[in-house]
C-alpha cells in the first residue's frame, strides 16, 4: 500500500498479511485514490518515506492492525 | 536479469504466491526452511564422515540415507524458494546477498557432480580407499560444506538487506 501526501509518495507498511485481514483491511476494501489517515511510525532515516503503521483511518473506520499499541 | 525478475513476478505463480491467502507465503516459507534444514543436515553428516570424522562407520553406510535426503531436500528447497522469490521478485534486484547466495548454490552443485566423476566415489560401496582417495573425497567434503553454509547463510541475509 502506497499513499501520497504533498507530493510525496509513502510506502505503508502494513502488519503481516493475516493480522491486517483480521483488523479488516482486506484486498480492494479502500479503493484506490482515497483519502486516508495512517497511524504508526515513520523510517528513522529521514530519506526513507516509509510508515511502519498501526492504524489506517478511511472514512471513520478505523483499520487497527495493532489493537495492543496505543 | 531485472527482465527475468519482473516476468517472474507477473507469472501465474507470482499472481498466485500473492493472491492465494493471507497464509501462502508463511507456508512456503515454512516448506523452504524444512527443504534447506533437510538438505543441510544429511550434507553436514556426509561431509564431516568425508572430512574423516567417524571413520568406523563405512562411508557407504553414510551415504545410504544421506544421498537421497539430500536430493530430496535440495528439491523441496528449490521448488519453495522459487515461489518466494516470484511472490515480489523485483524487489530483490541489486541485493547482494542473492549475488553470493546463487553462485554458492551453482558450486555446491558443481562439487556434486565432480565428485560423481572421481573414482574413489564410485567404489566407495566395493573396496577399501587409499589414503591418497580419502583426501579426494575430504577435499570435496569440505568444499560442499563450505558452499552450502555460503548458501544458506546469505539466503538468510537476504531479508535483511
Amino acid at each position: 500500500m502506497k499513499v501520497r501526501s504533498n507530493g510525496q509518495v509513502w510506502d505503508i507498511t502494513l502488519a503481516p498479511p493475516p493480522r491486517t485481514e483480521a483488523a479488516g483491511l482486506k484486498e480492494g476494501v479502500i479503493p484506490v485514490g482515497a483519502q486516508v489517515t495512517i497511524q504508526g511510525h515513520r523510517n528513522l532515516d529521514p530519506k526513507k518515506f516509509e510508515i511502519k503503521t498501526e492504524r489506517v483511518i478511511w472514512k471513520g473506520r478505523t483499520y487497527n492492525v495493532y489493537p495492543d499499541r496505543k | 536479469m531485472s527482465e527475468f525478475m519482473a516476468w517472474l513476478q507477473n507469472s501465474a505463480l507470482g499472481h498466485a504466491m500473492r493472491e492465494s491467502g493471507v497464509w501462502t507465503y508463511a507456508i512456503v516459507n515454512l516448506t523452504h526452511i524444512l527443504g534447506v534444514a533437510t538438505l543441510f543436515g544429511s550434507v553436514l553428516v556426509l561431509d564431516l564422515r568425508l572430512l574423516g570424522v567417524w571413520r568406523h562407520i563405512t562411508l557407504a553406510a553414510v551415504t545410504e540415507p544421506a544421498i537421497p535426503l539430500a536430493a530430496s531436500g535440495f528439491f523441496i528447497a528449490v521448488t519453495s524458494g522459487v515461489c518466494l522469490l516470484a511472490t515480489k521478485a523485483t524487489d530483490y534486484i541489486g541485493n547482494p546477498f542473492l549475488y553470493i547466495k546463487f553462485p554458492a548454490i551453482g558450486l555446491g552443485l558443481l562439487n556434486v557432480v565432480l565428485l560423481n566423476f572421481l573414482p574413489a566415489w564410485k567404489e566407495r560401496k566395493v573396496r577399501n580407499l587409499t589414503s591418497r582417495e580419502q583426501l579426494q573425497l575430504a577435499v570435496a567434503g569440505g568444499v560442499s560444506l563450505l558452499c552450502w553454509l555460503t548458501a544458506i547463510a546469505a539466503g538468510r541475509m537476504i531479508g535483511y538487506w
